[in-house]
């Protein structure tokens, strides 16, 4: 009784008795959960570390995998493309301040005015409308209204003498991502508007109507009633969002092709063109590790400011 | 007298408040329906009234429905490609979100929070990430260039957000639905299938849509993941159209996105509803 | 697209397999030369006779039930360059289907899926057509894996008639394919070459020179010299420019310069594909000569480190610009930006001068190649899949198809018989004839070694855009180009 490896494999038998009593408690639950644990693995964490392995290896896409360890790794952080691309991606995330202001606009609009419902909801449709269509078919179509020979932002300008020449956007760092980040910010902040505004119209009307009563004038409403109650909304949405940003790459390829060189390859993008341009899988999935660990970061600020 | 001045004050103030409510959602509308409304005249315009004249033209003269045939013949089979993927994403997302979503939504056991953490994690996680360990893995297990390969590799993004819109939903339920039934004689299972399912269906159809939709707009993992002679979809041909080509014709160019952007539009706006519920659960 | 006006006159070839071919395919085994039974002479052109429409009766109807059974899948990579190349692509296949009774499964594919990874992933997993097209030596990884079917293998079945009239160039091409074994890997069957010269004679005019004696420039010298006269005296800010963008950074004049001089020293690789060759002299007075252009005399606008060739003739359609290198295929920008001048001839082309090595720049064909067999699929369905690849080849070869190479591809015929067809010499811009000169003139440039479009795409870039921005001298770029090739090779 006393016997220590006697009491031990007692205490094995218990534990995995225990365990199999659970799961046969909550079989139910468990069998409920096996689709989406069996995806998680399977498409999630193999992956994932799948990945890890092939960063170490010469990955071409005929013949043999070699076995590199950190070469790759020297490589990508001491290729000076590299960092343009990570200055690309925070300047690409100021795309999700773009989205959160006409979000907010919109949903506080709406808010305000008390339209009629079908038009509140014509409206609502309306605005959703770029966010619906596939990045790509929103990309063509403002790559034609930002053609600087023949679109319609250009050619005025160009009619009028305002410019004297083509402005060739594309070409140049700063304005090739002034543009795709324009793009981006209208393409996308539909959803920081179905979160917010949802948020916001489920703040009870007795809130607002106490509020007049005691004079409160418009500022200190928004400060005292709207934003708190939005506050969360908010932050989920600029995380998701963040996150999102981060891995956008369809609308802004199309746009630029990650240029000119890599001014406009966000981590995502120079992902893409690694993997899919140079079929240097190995080195993708760096650029790739990188990304998430800045997504990582992203996230545990969001967690830490909802618990404030 | 000063509440009779703070009234009129008030007045003139919510008047230009209103003033810049209005205009705000005017401009917000403009941005949205001009660019819009141009691509459309596009799309039905002939070629010369783009490029030939040296001025911008917003209404041309003539219409024609060349340029939306010719379009259409562009992505006629690629849309085909769309639907098919959308579907079974749609379809397996459900399969594997729903029993996940309710349990997390409504039961308790042990290891809950860790796998609730999993799945928050996997909302939260760069799936692009992981074209290249799939692309690869894709290949070896033969589902590369292939429609179930599609499936599958779409759901690392579908089914997080899902997990996150129906567990709520379920989770406000009323609590003694399952109860009730099982006073009636049906087993959890059932009690699930008769009770839940089907009050659920809002919810559901909502995020059926969402992963369709996913499933047709997306771009990366079709192009990775398919080659021109399997299932390509229509974003694929419509990059290719725009980038791969010497000198894009932005009337073809311009239909064919139109014809392809036009079904995800149409519905959004019949699941709107639907969403618009789900979203206030969340 | 183009409104080139059409003096090519089908002349009413019908549009069938040759007796021989045909009979070839139809013995076991293809390659069996069933020389006593067929009658043998070759019965392809029938000269004269009425127009006919691209798509031809199908005549011989013996042979063709033979292939009928057939699906053959063709990679299409040329159909970005116009809707007109896509359509013209279209008849052709339509045409050798009708012809063959098989069937042709067409993936209007893209170049940058040929250079990137989807093809690789594809043929790494068995999934490849029996033809595809592409640019000179692009296909290297393919060929070098033992994709490609060398061309010796199927070199009878080829029209013989059309062989012999590209044999000019295919002479000069088999270069390129050194590394692997003396062979070809793929047909010709449209030209490119790089690079012209364009020119806006106004501009010259006023400048005082000379549009005869000064354009096209002897040489670098005199092109410099006649560079700064524009810019000093003509109406124009800029004599001359070179290119920092990416992909025209390195492979438009540097490469046409460099073989010009050295012919075939002047390529990107040696003779076993061991090395480089930016090193030596061609490539260095090429490099240097390049990014002297404009760091040191003072030619070219301020953003030549990322500017485009498109982005130069732009500003030379709308006279900010004198004299630029171009490819021939940039005449439909040109066209559309200034059509008056083009098709008066103010805008001229010019070859590019004749270098040391009695070269003008090189040539740059767009080919077909066809694969070998993959593992798992039928030996005999394959062999069958082959020859209607073969046949795609001949009617791309054919003289009614080259004759439109032009008008319908923007390429240059390779068909050295039909050239007498074109109206070369007859516009006012030169074109035609100097695209002529330089498809006869131009050295081989290519090396079909994956690493050729690395070096283009990726290796040479950012060294060159160093160079443009003054960061390092045009050696030093040229002997940083030449580390990183050896270290990929």
């Amino acid at each position: 009784m006393d016997n220590p490896e006697f009491t031990n494999r007692n205490k094995l038998r218990h534990r995995a008795g225990r365990i199999k009593s659970t799961i046969q408690e909550h079989w139910f639950a468990y069998l409920f959960l096996a689709p989406l644990l069996t995806y998680l693995i399977a498409l999630l964490w193999v992956p994932f570390f799948q990945g890890i392995w092939m960063s170490f290896h010469n990955w071409p896409f005929f013949g043999p995998k070699t076995w590199v360890g950190f070469k790759n790794y020297n490589y990508i952080f001491s290729w000076a493309p590299f960092y343009a691309s990570l200055k690309a991606t925070f300047a690409y995330l100021s795309i999700t301040v773009i989205q959160l202001a006409l979000a907010l606009i919109a949903s506080l609009s709406l808010a305000n005015l008390k339209l009629s419902s079908k038009l509140d909801s014509i409206v609502n449709g309306i605005f959703l409308i770029p966010y619906t269509m596939p990045p790509v078919v929103t990309g063509a179509l403002w790559l034609l209204l930002l053609n600087p020979l023949y679109g319609p932002i250009f050619k005025p300008l160009l009619n009028l003498g305002i410019l004297n020449e083509p402005f060739f956007w594309a070409n140049n760092g700063t304005t090739a991502m002034a543009g795709i980040v324009a793009v981006g910010g209208w393409t996308f902040w539909p959803f920081m508007f179905l979160v917010i505004h949802a948020a916001r119209e489920s703040i009870p009307a007795e809130y607002y109507e106490s509020a007049e009563m005691y004079g409160a004038n418009k500022l200190q409403t928004f400060r005292h009633i709207t934003f708190p109650q939005i506050k969360s909304a908010i932050l989920v949405a600029v995380s998701i969002r963040v996150v999102w940003n981060l891995a956008k790459v369809s609308q802004p390829l199309q746009m630029t092709e990650g240029g000119p060189g890599y001014s406009t390859s966000m981590l995502a993008v120079l992902l893409y063109r690694f993997a899919f341009d140079r079929g240097q899988l190995g080195l993708a999935y760096i650029v790739g590790i990188v990304l998430f660990l800045i997504s990582l970061l992203a996230v545990l600020i969001f967690l830490r400011a909802n618990e404030e | 007298m000063k509440i009779h001045n703070m009234f009129q004050d008030t007045k003139i103030t919510e008047s230009s408040y209103s003033l810049l409510w209005y205009s705000a959602i005017v401009m917000l509308l403009l941005s949205v329906i001009v660019p819009y409304f141009y691509a459309v005249t596009v799309a039905i315009r002939p070629a010369e009234y783009l490029f030939g004249k040296s001025y911008v033209i917003w209404i041309p003269p003539e219409f024609t429905l060349e340029h939306l045939k010719d379009g259409f013949d562009l992505v006629k089979a690629s849309l085909i490609n769309s639907t098919l993927i959308g579907t079974g994403v749609a379809v397996l997302s459900l399969i594997i979100t729903i029993p996940a979503s309710y349990i997390f939504g409504r039961k308790e056991f042990p290891g809950k929070s860790i796998a609730f953490f999993a799945v928050i994690f996997a909302l939260m996680f760069p799936y692009i990430l992981l074209i290249v360990p799939i692309s690869e893995m894709w290949i070896q297990y033969g589902l590369f260039n292939t429609l179930p390969g599609l499936w599958i590799s779409y759901q690392v993004f579908v089914t997080p957000f899902a997990i996150w819109i129906l567990k709520d939903f379920f989770a406000d339920l009323p609590a003694n639905l399952e109860e009730a039934a099982q006073v009636y004689g049906l087993t959890e299972f059932m009690a699930f299938v008769r009770v839940i399912l089907p009050l659920s269906l809002p919810a559901i159809v909502a995020v059926g849509f969402l992963s369709f939709l996913t499933g047709w707009n997306d771009f990366l993992f079709s192009n990775m993941l398919t080659t021109g002679t399997g299932p390509r979809p229509a974003t694929v041909v419509i990059y290719n159209k725009v980038v791969g080509t010497e000198r894009p014709f932005w009337n073809l160019i311009i239909s064919a996105s139109l014809l392809v952007g036009l079904p995800p539009l149409v519905l959004y706006m019949v699941a709107r509803h639907y969403l618009a519920e789900a979203f206030s659960t969340a | 697209m183009s409104d080139q006006s059409d003096p090519f006159r089908t002349s009413g070839t019908p549009n069938r397999i040759s007796r021989r071919t045909w009979l070839k395919v139809a013995g076991a085994g293809g390659l069996t030369a069933l020389a006593g039974c067929s009658s043998s002479d070759d019965q392809e052109s029938e000269q004269g006779g009425s127009e006919q429409q691209g798509t031809a009766q199908s005549t011989s109807a013996s042979g063709d039930g033979d292939l009928s059974n057939t699906t053959a899948t063709y990679w299409n990579t040329i159909n970005v360059q116009s809707e007109s190349a896509k359509s013209a692509s279209k008849n052709i296949v339509d045409t050798v289907q009708s012809n063959t009774g098989a069937s042709i499964k067409t993936n209007f594919s893209t170049v940058s899926d040929l250079i990137g990874a989807k093809w690789k992933t594809s043929f790494r997993s068995g999934n490849y057509p029996v033809i595809f097209d592409s640019v000179v030596g692009w296909a290297g990884p393919f060929m070098q894996n033992g994709y490609v079917l060398p061309f010796s293998e199927y070199k009878d079945k080829l029209d013989q008639d059309a062989l012999e009239n590209i044999q000019w160039l295919t002479d000069k091409l088999e270069y390129t394919y050194r590394g692997y074994r003396k062979d070809l890997y793929e047909i010709p069957y449209g030209l490119n070459v790089q690079t012209g010269m364009v020119g806006r004679m106004d501009h010259f005019e006023e400048a005082g020179l000379s549009p005869e004696d000064d354009f096209p420039p002897d040489d670098f010298e005199h092109l410099v010299e006649v560079a700064q006269t524009l810019q000093k005296d003509g109406p124009a800010k800029h004599g001359f420019s070179s290119f920092g963008q990416s992909s025209d950074s390195f492979d438009e004049h540097i490469l046409a310069w460099s073989v010009a001089d050295g012919g075939k020293k002047g390529v990107y690789l040696n003779e076993d594909w061991t090395k480089g060759r930016l090193t030596n002299d061609s490539w260095m007075t090429a490099g240097r000569n390049y990014i002297e252009t404009y760091t040191e005399h003072d030619l070219g606008p301020t953003d030549t480190p990322s500017i485009s060739t498109e982005k130069y003739l732009t500003r030379l359609a709308n006279g900010r610009a004198s004299m630029s290198s171009s490819g021939f295929l940039n005449l439909p920008l040109l066209k559309k930006r200034a059509p008056d001048l083009v098709k008066n001839g103010t805008i001229k082309w010019a070859p590019n001068w004749k270098g040391e090595s009695g070269s003008r720049g090189c040539t740059a064909p767009y080919t077909l190649a066809l694969t070998r067999k993959p593992e798992t699929a039928n030996k005999d369905t394959w062999e069958k899949r082959q020859q209607v690849g073969v046949e795609l080849m001949n009617q791309f070869l054919s003289k009614e198809v080259q004759r439109k190479m032009f008008t319908q591809f923007g390429l240059f015929p390779v068909r050295k018989d039909v050239w007498s067809d074109l109206p070369i010499g007859e516009r006012p811009d030169n074109y035609l004839s100097s695209f002529k000169t330089m498809a006869e003139e131009g050295g081989p440039a290519w090396s079909a070694h994956p690493v050729s479009l690395e070096l283009i795409i990726n290796i040479a870039p950012p060294h060159i855009q160093s160079a443009l921005k003054g960061q390092i001298s045009p050696e030093q770029a040229m002997r940083n180009i030449q580390k990183d090739t050896n270290a990929r090779l």
